[in-house]
């Protein structure tokens, strides 16, 4: 009976999708703003699953001829809601359009597929191009920074697209990634850089941003899945979050041209205060190092006569320029977008520089009356990088900023004859000879390569196929000239290396819409291939008899006592997944999901893994839904081949008979048990939009556990090497997320919006190896660059305590020795006995040194709270934009200030930061040892002004549009730390928040034009 | 009947279901390898063979260098390597070793057991593959010889640092059911049985050849046991002085070895080879990354040379000052006015980093010290072809000179102290011109002897402890805190690791 009824309403249903003819007829009308009740130039209509369309002109005004009583006429316009109008008798069709950041019907990619925002039980955060970041942006994450609740994104330093380090929800694993997955329309891409890395010595492994290959104006929309709900559709992949980006295509009667432009001047934001000729040389001659002088006999023999300021030296004023146009438009059958798209950037730094072109073909055909729909994509980007020598950690040689640190202002730059100024201890490099000789250059193609072709089996029931392929090739090509003293000891350096990398995804999927009454279903099912190798090549040659061949004639040179290498590896993943979206009479929505996912990396015995999911949302009114969901999603962001017994020969060949004879061993200790780590989330949310969306937003509450961590923990011995990946521990990362929007003055000429959004996460490590209320089993990581700190680690991963946090001693005065007392600890962390109490006393006495267990916790790297607020104010032509964001209550651990600020370093001749001199002033003995601890571990709060865009739109018959603008990016940032930036972070270890002689950011001023034809 | 490939409908339909149908039941995750191997396709062929002996040999360097030689010298009242400034500071990691206050957290104990413990693993996983190899070639049964012997050098290693350690000879330990601890006498006797055994198949130096120089020998063997036997009393609690004696015999009669007349020649570069016949068993090293030798990056200043090396490793101004003067073995210690050693500046006046020349101080504290305190070592010369830090210097574990002085302990405690007093002015003839032979011998004098004939080859610990000198007081050290430091302590990430293990006592 029941079943009856259902099949005769689905056979209505399919009966209402028979087109009834009437008569053709023209329609006209005006298109509007409906907030500021401007008329809208260059609004796109469209006649549903037709390309027939138009645009409207300088009046809103529109006309389009013969348009069946059946049409829907679609408005679309950037920036707006599109919006849906049926013709039917209609002559005259006025429509008022809304600004998109509000929360309407606007669809959600939600992986798989697209949603509407009403519909959405998941948390889920859509960022459209109206919301995007204004200013000189280059890169993608900078688009997302601070917009979304929940997602942290982290410039690493200033350096010319430098990975940043983005966490959704907090970090979730310890030895795995903890970056989220990202697709790019439709395809998950790797995320790794492709640029060979190459730590040697003064050159730095520069970490490239990944997204860098994307170019931002070809970018239509970001949506961010929080939830596992919302994740667990990408399964093993999901359990860091998911970035879905979309990019534009072309609309029939679209836009023909559009420009966009901009030249922008950046200079460093902010310097460090280092001593200047005339303080170092009162510091020098000052009574308690002139003491020390006369008591060891000593000079102090590299004081000169000049007065250097080394910053400035390596600093200019950069002036980059970005053209981007696009074309797009198409007739009945297809519609095509093209963009090109040219960036020439420069740094702050001398020489640094990057270029990039890309260009992208994005085509949507569509065959047999609209049954078939083929899309192709095509996006070739390169990108030339003349890479900065900046070592980011390391010992006390180090990079570019060591250097600049080092070197002592009363020495040049430049000796009389021209030459450089070398200091006669080859570990101490003039920067600016640096900058100027090393040549390190980077080159990287990247292609992205997506068709796909999607047919209506039935009205109902469409199939799809999904091809992408991802392949990026790139170069790193080096030469460290002997011009330079230190690389003249070894005649010159080149290393000339690349690297490839590919991913190629295969997708089929199926999807059933139906519709019965109020009610909606919507099922998904899919198998999905995807396969990524990597594979890269390089080599060394030392010893050249001339610097003019530079990288490009290794075999010139004398020395190949570096072998030259490859390497090829290869994973894979394969899955099959199924959804269901139910809603009921508009009010009650529903939600399932599964995805049963095998990765090559996992264990033999457990290769594959089930990721269900389900929400539920319950609309009360229009204007309030409250939802819930629950899911699970998996993290394998390891490297490959870890579960296996491997043979290789890294550090087990041996020398015979005066020659070195290769050998083979074991590598790793395999763990057949390999599996994925498991996040299981619960999330708790509503979205809310009131007066008329004039006020709206979103609050959620998740819980996340993630558990069966890839962790590296130590195995019993005798093994060939001392750890392995196993599924041990546990993390929790429980918060609340908070939007708030509003329109706060809407008139016809005067129009003022705010988008508000807040985020906190508690991250906590539940358990590891060992267990809780004792140091067994703790992981101390990240390690403290600059000399005499070997073994010192900054932080320590154990439970009870947030990943990142700082473990170190408390700075409590100095002793009559001028030595540093530290505090003595007690309590948890601290469970031992104190300072070594040498002579047995029972009291510390002078002299007497502290030991491990004197170490307690100092802090940690993780934000109390974000937030991030924008506000766009219209008034007549001129359009307004600010953007602050906010990260508060974290800890950084200033590195560079204590390798630095060191008052010994005086006695090598080289500079030290101004708290030297406070330093010993408040007791500090010159000569003193100095130790990490909370004296350097500093407030990394930080509010930041990072852009204030001002617009002028002209109104002129030339053009359909043309708005100037004038962009500030990183203007004020309010902080208490002292180094160069707050928002930084050394790669070192799993060690997080640590900042070593990074590259400052700029702050950087753009006149931009943007012309639409 | 319609043709399929005229129905617009099938011809669409059809593609879409064969690839979404057929392609569904690919669910192949075996991974490719590609730049490895894996070990059931391994093991096949000779050179596959010889290729899995190389690293068992590889992991010696680890015992010329690191976390053996740190604990093994650092500790003792020989080497130190002070706070200079803010340099080496490294958390007190080095004041922990000299002053004898580490704990189980001391990264360089877990090294040195994770280094030797690979050692073993590898030589585990190699025997066996040996064993079940059917290849004819006679250099199989030689190669299982020599690999024994490094087992059993690995857990003399272990057994000397940590005193009893799990014994496993296993090809692979699950790490579900770790393996337990054996007794310090039962290690020594499982290491004493496993050089026994691979003596009958070890070949002589001669018959190795060139080709075989650093392989194991009969000679190698026959020193490794008679060091055992001299410490046999510290191992076990039963002394084996005769033994001990019976075993330098079997090196000083094996007629492959001499004392070379001159002290210098014998860790020069142009000496390496089989030529140089007062090395018994040597660890090869090239001026290439991955198999050079770093100590003179440990020690020498760092405008010396031009790989700008650490300025750390020094001597006790006690050590230095025991020497007589005209001792020539002093001329491989750098004390006062120094000059640069290698690149074209060689030979130029050295200085220090605020420009004043480079002057090695004698004396000076553990703590704050400065870049010119401390008489640093230069007992390998400086390898003009250096790369980096690495220097193709061979690090001989055993010489003839060190089994002379062998024989003479064990000759004095046995009572013959003539033969001791011979044996001992046989070594010092070399280092004296004119000859200034010792007319009478203590016990102190033979530690003595092998202070200056043997420093800085990684017995300074070993022979302070045999002495009972270990735990006393010395220059920059207090009398140690407990007998407990005679062994160090199991490291804790073991002890996380396998929880059979059991700590030493008094940690």
């Amino acid at each position: 009976m029941r079943l009856r009824d259902t099949l005769t309403g689905l056979a209505v249903c399919l009966l209402f999708l028979v087109p009834v003819s009437g008569q053709d007829h023209q329609v006209s009308g005006t298109v509007t703003s409906n907030e500021t009740r401007a008329p809208l130039l260059g609004v796109n209509i469209v006649v549903q699953n037709t390309s027939v369309g138009t645009t409207t002109d300088q009046d809103g005004h529109y006309e389009l001829d013969a348009v069946s009583p059946d049409a829907v006429l679609v408005f679309t316009y950037i920036g707006f809601t599109d919006q849906e109008v049926a013709v039917g008798n209609q002559l005259v069709i006025d429509v008022a359009l809304t600004p998109q950041a509000l929360p309407g019907e606007e669809l959600v990619v939600v992986g798989y597929g697209t949603q509407q925002r009403r519909d959405i039980t998941s948390s889920i955060f859509s960022l459209k191009e109206g919301s995007f970041t204004q200013g000189a942006v280059t890169d993608v994450t900078t688009l997302l920074q601070a917009r979304v609740p929940g997602v942290l994104i982290t410039l690493s330093n200033g350096d010319l697209g430098a990975e940043p380090v983005i966490r959704i929800r907090g970090g979730t694993s310890v030895t795995a990634g903890n970056g989220p997955m990202i697709v790019i329309d439709g395809v998950p891409i790797d995320n790794s850089s492709a640029t060979p890395r190459i730590d040697i010595g003064v050159v730095s492994g520069t970490r490239d941003n990944p997204l860098s290959m994307l170019n931002p104006n070809d970018i239509a929309s970001i949506d961010v899945l929080k939830d596992a709900a919302a994740a667990a559709i990408y399964g093993a992949r999901g359990g860091n979050g998911v970035i879905l980006i979309t990019t534009k295509e072309g609309r029939t009667g679209g836009v023909p041209m559009t420009y966009e432009g901009y030249t922008s001047y950046s200079s460093v934001s902010n310097t460090i205060d280092l001593l200047d000729a005339k303080g170092y040389k009162a510091f020098a001659t000052s009574p308690k190092i002139t003491a020390i002088l006369v008591a060891d006999t000593l000079t102090l023999a590299n004081i000169g006569t000049d007065d250097t300021d080394w910053q400035d030296a390596i600093f200019r004023t950069a002036v980059s320029q970005s053209h981007h146009l696009s074309f797009g438009g198409g007739s009945e059958t297809s519609r095509y977008l093209v963009s090109l798209s040219y960036l020439d950037e420069e740094g702050i730094i001398l020489n640094s520089a990057r270029q990039r072109f890309s260009v992208r073909l994005n085509m949507n055909n569509t065959l047999l009356e609209g049954k078939l729909r083929v899309a192709l994509r095509v996006n070739p980007t390169y990108i030339k990088k003349n890479n900065t020598p900046y070592q980011q950690a390391g010992g006390f040689e180090g990079g570019l900023f060591t250097n600049v640190y080092k070197l002592n202002p009363t020495l040049p730059i430049y000796l009389d004859d021209g030459s450089y100024y070398e200091f006669p201890n080859p570990g101490i490099r003039n920067p600016v000879a640096l900058l100027n000789e090393i040549e390190d250059v980077s080159n990287t193609l990247r292609i992205f390569f997506n068709g796909s072709a999607e047919y209506d089996i039935i009205p109902s029931l469409t199939a799809k196929v999904n091809l992408g392929l991802d392949r990026t090739s790139a170069s790193r090509n080096i030469y460290q000239p002997r011009s330079l003293p230190y690389a003249d000891a070894f005649g010159g350096r080149a290393d000339a290396s690349n690297n490839e990398r590919q991913s190629t995804l295969f997708e089929s999927t199926l999807n059933y819409r139906t519709a019965m009454g109020t009610s909606k279903i919507d099922v998904a099912a899919g198998y999905t291939f995807q396969e990524f190798e990597n594979n890269g090549f390089g080599a060394i040659a030392q010893d050249f008899v001339t610097d003019s061949w530079t990288y490009n004639n290794l075999a010139g040179a004398a020395n190949f006592g570096e072998k030259p290498f490859s390497f090829r590896d290869r994973n894979t993943l394969i899955s099959f997944l199924g959804r269901v979206n139910v809603s009921l009479a508009d009010k009650l929505l529903l939600s399932g999901v599964v995805r049963r996912e095998g990765s090559s990396r996992f264990g033999e015995n457990n290769k594959w893994g089930l990721f269900p999911a389900a929400s539920v949302g319950y609309r009360i009114t229009e204007d309030l839904k409250v939802r819930g969901s629950w899911g699970v999603a998996g993290n394998q962001d390891i490297g490959n081949y870890i579960s296996k017994n491997l043979l290789g020969t890294a550090g087990s060949n041996a020398v015979i008979g005066g020659a070195e004879i290769t050998g083979v061993a074991e590598t790793q200790v395999p763990n057949p048990d390999l599996k994925w780590e498991e996040t299981t989330q619960l999330n708790l949310g509503l979205d809310y939009s009131f007066y008329r969306d004039r006020i709206s937003g979103s609050l959620d509450v998740y819980f996340k556990t993630t558990a069966d961590l890839l962790l590296e923990v130590p195995v019993p011995q005798p093994a060939p090497v001392g750890t392995r990946i196993a599924n041990i521990g546990e993390v929790t990362n429980n918060g609340v997320e908070f939007v708030l929007n509003t329109v706060n003055v809407s008139t016809s000429n005067f129009f003022w919006r705010t988008s508000f959004n807040f985020a906190r996460n508690v991250n906590e490590v539940v358990s590891l190896v060992g267990s809780e209320d004792s140091l067994v089993g703790a992981i101390f990581t990240g390690f403290i660059s600059g000399a005499g700190q070997s073994d010192v680690a900054p932080q320590i991963i154990a439970p009870g305590l947030p990943l990142g946090t700082f473990y170190g001693w408390k700075f409590e005065g100095y002793d009559a020795n001028g030595e540093e007392i530290l505090a003595e600890a007690n309590g948890k962390w601290n469970p031992g006995e104190s300072y070594v109490d040498a002579n047995l006393n029972g009291k510390y006495d002078e002299g007497e040194t502290f030991t491990d267990d004197d170490r307690q916790v100092l802090g940690d790297a993780r934000p109390a709270f974000t937030f991030g607020i924008t506000n766009i104010i219209n008034y007549k032509n001129i359009d307004i934009q600010f953007f602050i964001q906010g990260v508060q209550g974290l800890k950084i651990f200033n590195n560079t200030r204590l390798e630095y600020q060191r008052p010994s370093n005086i006695f090598n001749g080289i500079n030290l930061m101004a708290g030297a001199v406070d330093d010993v002033a408040a007791g500090l003995d010159p000569k003193a040892a100095v130790a990490y601890t909370d004296q350097y571990i500093e407030d990394g709060s930080f509010i930041r002004l990072q852009n204030v865009t001002i617009g002028y739109t002209l109104k002129t018959d030339m053009v359909r549009k043309l708005r100037l603008y004038l962009s500030a990016d990183n203007l004020i940032v309010l902080t208490k730390y002292t180094g160069y930036d707050p928002e930084v972070n050394t790669f070192t270890g799993r060690g997080i928040g640590i900042d070593y002689t990074n590259v400052p950011r700029a702050r950087t001023f753009t006149l931009g034009i943007s012309i639409g034809l | 009947m319609k043709n399929i490939s005229t129905n617009p409908r099938l011809r669409i339909h059809m593609p879409f279901l064969l690839m979404s149908l057929l392609v569904w039941s690919c669910t192949d995750l075996e991974e490719t390898i590609f730049s490895q191997s894996e070990a059931e396709d391994f093991y096949a062929t000779e050179a596959e063979l010889i290729s899995a002996v190389m690293p068992v040999y590889a992991t010696l360097r680890g015992y010329a260098w690191g976390d053996y030689m740190f604990p093994q010298e650092v500790s003792s009242d020989e080497i130190v390597v002070p706070t200079r400034g803010g340099d080496w500071d490294d958390g007190g990691i080095w004041r922990a070793l000299q002053e004898h206050t580490w704990d189980a957290n001391l990264g360089f104990l877990n090294g040195a057991w994770s280094t030797a413990y690979q050692g073993i693993s590898r030589a585990n996983i190699t025997l066996a593959k040996l064993e079940e190899s059917t290849s004819e070639s006679d250099l199989i049964p030689v190669f299982i010889s020599e690999v024994r012997f490094l087992r059993a050098f690995y857990y003399w290693w272990l057994m000397d640092l940590f005193g009893g350690v799990p014994v496993v000879t296993d090809a692979t330990t699950d790490p579900n059911n770790p393996p337990s601890p054996s007794t310090r006498t039962e290690v020594f006797n499982f290491i004493l049985a496993e050089i026994n055994t691979a003596l009958l198949g070890l070949k002589d130096a001669s018959t190795l050849g060139a080709a075989g120089y650093g392989r194991v020998t009969k000679g190698a063997a026959n020193a490794m046991l008679a060091t055992l036997y001299l410490n046999a009393e510290v191992y076990t609690g039963i002394t084996m002085w005769s033994e001990a004696v019976t075993a330098s015999d079997a090196v000083i009669n094996d007629g492959s070895y001499e004392l070379i007349a001159n002290y210098p020649d014998i860790f020069s570069l142009e000496n390496e080879g089989p030529g140089n016949i007062e090395n018994i068993f040597v660890i090869g090293h090239l001026a290439q990354p991955g198999v050079g030798f770093p100590r003179h990056m440990a020690t020498l200043h760092y405008n010396q040379i031009p790989s700008n090396p650490w300025n750390g490793f020094s001597i006790l101004a006690d050590f230095y000052n025991a020497f007589d003067s005209d001792d020539v073995r002093l001329d491989q210690l750098l004390v006062g006015q120094q000059f640069v050693l290698g690149g074209a500046a060689a030979g130029d006046s050295a200085f220090d980093r605020s420009g004043n020349p480079l002057d090695f101080q004698v004396d000076f504290p553990l703590f704050g010290a400065t870049e010119s305190d401390g008489v640093r070592i230069l007992k390998w010369p400086v390898d003009p072809n250096m790369s980096g830090g690495d220097a193709g210097n061979d690090f001989a574990v055993f010489r003839y000179a060190g089994v002379l002085l062998t024989k003479a302990e064990a000759q004095f405690m046995l009572g013959a102290t003539g033969d001791a007093l011979a044996l001992v002015n046989q070594v010092r003839e070399r280092a004296f011109d004119p000859d200034k032979p010792l007319t009478a011998i203590t016990l102190d004098d033979i530690l003595a002897e092998r202070g200056f004939e043997l420093f800085w080859e990684n017995f300074r610990r070993q022979d302070q402890i045999r002495h009972g000198k270990f735990l006393d007081a010395w220059t920059l050290k207090i009398t140690s805190d407990g007998s407990h430091r005679l062994i160090y302590p199991i490291p804790q990430s073991q002890l996380d690791a396998n929880p059979n293990l059991v700590q030493n006592i008094g940690y």
